[in-house]
């Protein structure tokens, strides 16, 4: 092996480079547990993170900042971690949002207004009364076929995933049935893949549903340009294309608000029931100091005029289960879609 | 969504070990037919360790803003052989193997996954007194992933890079106890190469179900932040097998305009040395056989 002189600036090099590496180290937020340190990191999260922020403000006049000089004065350093989770839960709340929660080993913040302050419209017992005896469950879904030849079926979750060969068994089953009634109440969402994928099997062609845009930087006005949504059916799969009731409630909310804003588009759906709850941003996940978890909404999602959906779609026909109703067991809601699918039958 | 992510992590746990075992295959030693086809000047050396080490950094601003620290085992597989026309170029294939479980404070942990490997082409530049000095240049790619086990909509996030850069080796021989010994430090240096990263808060969902990927591919050279591995070998050579004891430092990072990532970690393995020869090219080697 022959000798080669050695390079002296090669060796400078990679002792230099060694040191560059030292000085220019990408490092993230170190754990503290400080109250006033967590409070700033959540505050600061959301203010860079959050993607209402101006809808929100030409709403109901959400002012971000002024919300940080008002609970700012409520955190001081000698605050339990239950004082500190209960303040900071409810400067969570004022963006009233069912998609933004602080999540402590101990405790879940949620906002619930949205539901909370309206009428149910919804009662197992009467959906029951429903369904009888005769019914069938599979994957999360309940169906019968009602007596005036409609077609009944409740999700009650896009949570629960279900095949598209149950729902070709489904409509096969109904295929004497003049119309047919999802019903989606108390359904707070889930899967936004799974319930896109029902609406197709009611599509005839590739339908544009919407748009979806996210956020690209801290501003609150940093937002990627509005991609359209497709959904693109299937066209091998049988398709039901009679009419439909979707029946929806104030907690009929993100991938269902999601799945009314798409099933109202086609022309045989009629939405029926109270306003969804809204939900239209796609929420993701970060972290506080201290280690507890803050889920937001970060991608808004719009309907095809470029509106906003996140406080609820109108259904087409506004219905409330009456008391009287209630005392007799009858579901008004289901008893009002099903006359309008015999009517329109 | 789970699944899909298990069989990545198996894939590249397992990758590794297919690239050695197959790489064995290639090769052979002292056999008759060697002895026909040996082509003085292509001397194979492999060098495989099992590491266990500490991450110092697991941070991944698109899942969360926090540092997390944890523990990693990795697997790591050396070939270094001689050109087979030039006497002082020598080509060099590493792939560095690891999985870890990252956490911060009580309650948040993440899956680490990653995988490196590169090529380099080496020259020995130099000698100074007993040790050799080799640099060239060389690529790298990264794969892995970091899955947050309690994130909901971006629990994971996938790491794909490619990388063009350099390396530089210092390798000394001598004796302890009249035992030969090999030790190299080496360092490897990505300078510039894209990444994979999603937009600020751009979905998972957005990405691959919407197929919306414009801007996840991003440039990134020590501006946006300076990745180096050190590579630290000895080599024993006992009576029936080399052993050799390593330990590795890596500090992979990048900046892009809107997520922040770094991963670092300094492992320590131990493990065996082949040397063998190879055989090349295979199919000229039948015509040797005496039948």
């Amino acid at each position: 092996m022959s000798s080669i002189p050695v390079k002296k600036h090669t060796i400078i090099f990679l002792i230099s480079a060694s040191l560059v590496c030292l000085v220019s180290c990408v490092r993230g937020e170190d754990f503290t547990s400080s109250p006033t340190e967590n409070f700033e990191a959540l505050w600061k999260l959301l203010d860079e993170k959050y993607c209402f922020f101006d809808y929100k403000k030409a709403e109901y006049g959400l002012d971000w900042n002024e919300v940080h000089e008002r609970y700012a004065s409520l955190v001081n350093d000698s605050l339990t971690n239950r004082q500190l989770f209960d303040v900071l839960s409810a400067m969570v709340n004022e963006l009233r949002d069912g998609h933004t929660n602080l999540i402590w080993d101990y405790g879940l913040s949620r906002y619930t207004a949205f539901y909370a302050d309206y009428p149910h419209n919804f009662d197992g017992e009467l959906m029951l009364k429903v369904l009888g005896d005769n019914y069938y469950y599979s994957s999360g879904i309940y169906y019968v076929r009602l007596p005036e030849q409609i077609g009944y079926m409740y999700i009650g979750s896009f949570s629960t995933s279900f095949s598209q060969r149950l729902i070709t068994e489904i409509f096969r089953y109904f295929e004497d049935c003049s119309g047919l009634i999802i019903d989606v109440r108390d359904n707070g969402g889930g899967d936004l893949t799974l319930a896109q994928d029902l609406t197709a099997r009611f599509m005839e062609k590739k339908t544009l549903v919407g748009y979806i845009s996210h956020k690209t930087g801290t501003a609150h006005d940093a937002f990627s340009k509005p991609k359209p949504v497709y959904i693109d059916p299937d066209t091998t799969l049988l398709r039901w294309d009679r009419p439909v009731c979707v029946l929806c409630n104030r907690r009929s909310y993100s991938a269902t608000n999601d799945f009314v804003r798409n099933m109202r588009l086609l022309p045989q759906v009629t939405i029926v029931g109270d306003r969804t709850g809204g939900g239209s941003g796609l929420p993701m996940s970060t972290e506080l100091p201290n280690g507890w978890s803050l889920r937001y909404s970060s991608a808004p999602m719009y309907d095809t005029d470029m509106n906003h959906t996140e406080f609820g779609i109108d259904p087409d026909v506004s219905v409330n289960i009456l008391n009287t109703d209630k005392q007799r067991g009858i579901d008004t809601i289901i008893r009002i879609a099903s006359l309008l699918l015999q009517g329109a039958g | 969504m789970k699944k899909p992510l298990f069989k990545l992590f198996l894939f590249l746990l397992l990758m590794p070990l297919c690239a050695f075992a197959q790489e064995k295959a290639e090769l052979s030693d002292s056999s008759a037919l060697a002895a026909d086809v040996l082509q003085p000047g292509r001397f194979v050396r492999s060098g495989a360790t099992l590491n266990l080490g500490l991450i110092t950094t697991c941070f991944d601003s698109y899942l969360s803003p926090n540092n997390y620290m944890g523990l990693e085992l990795g697997f790591l597989n050396e070939n270094w052989r001689r050109s087979a026309g030039r006497e002082n170029l020598f080509l060099q294939s590493i792939s560095d193997t690891s999985v870890g479980l990252a956490v911060a404070g009580s309650s948040s942990s993440s899956f680490v996954v990653d995988e490196a490997l590169s090529d380099a082409w080496a020259w020995r530049i130099g000698r100074l007194g007993p040790v050799d000095f080799y640099a060239g240049p060389e690529w790298q790619g990264r794969f892995g992933m970091i899955y947050n086990t309690r994130n909901s909509n971006n629990p994971a996030n996938v790491k794909l890079g490619l990388h063009i850069g350099g390396m530089g080796m210092a390798e000394v021989r001598y004796r302890i106890f009249r035992i030969p010994v090999r030790t190299s430090y080496q360092v490897d240096m990505p300078l510039v190469g894209a990444v994979f990263s999603p937009q600020y808060s751009q979905s998972y969902y957005e990405i691959f179900t919407l197929k919306h990927f414009a801007g996840t591919v991003h440039f990134v050279s020590p501006h946006n932040g300076f990745s180096m591995r050190h590579i630290l070998t000895t080599d024993m050579t006992l009576p029936h097998s080399i052993l050799r004891l390593s330990m590795v430092s890596d500090s992979y990072q990048y900046r892009t305009s809107t997520n922040s990532f770094a991963l670092r970690s300094l492992r320590l393995g131990v493990g065996f040395v082949f040397n063998s020869y190879v055989i090349y090219p295979r199919e000229k080697a039948y015509d040797y056989l005496p039948y």
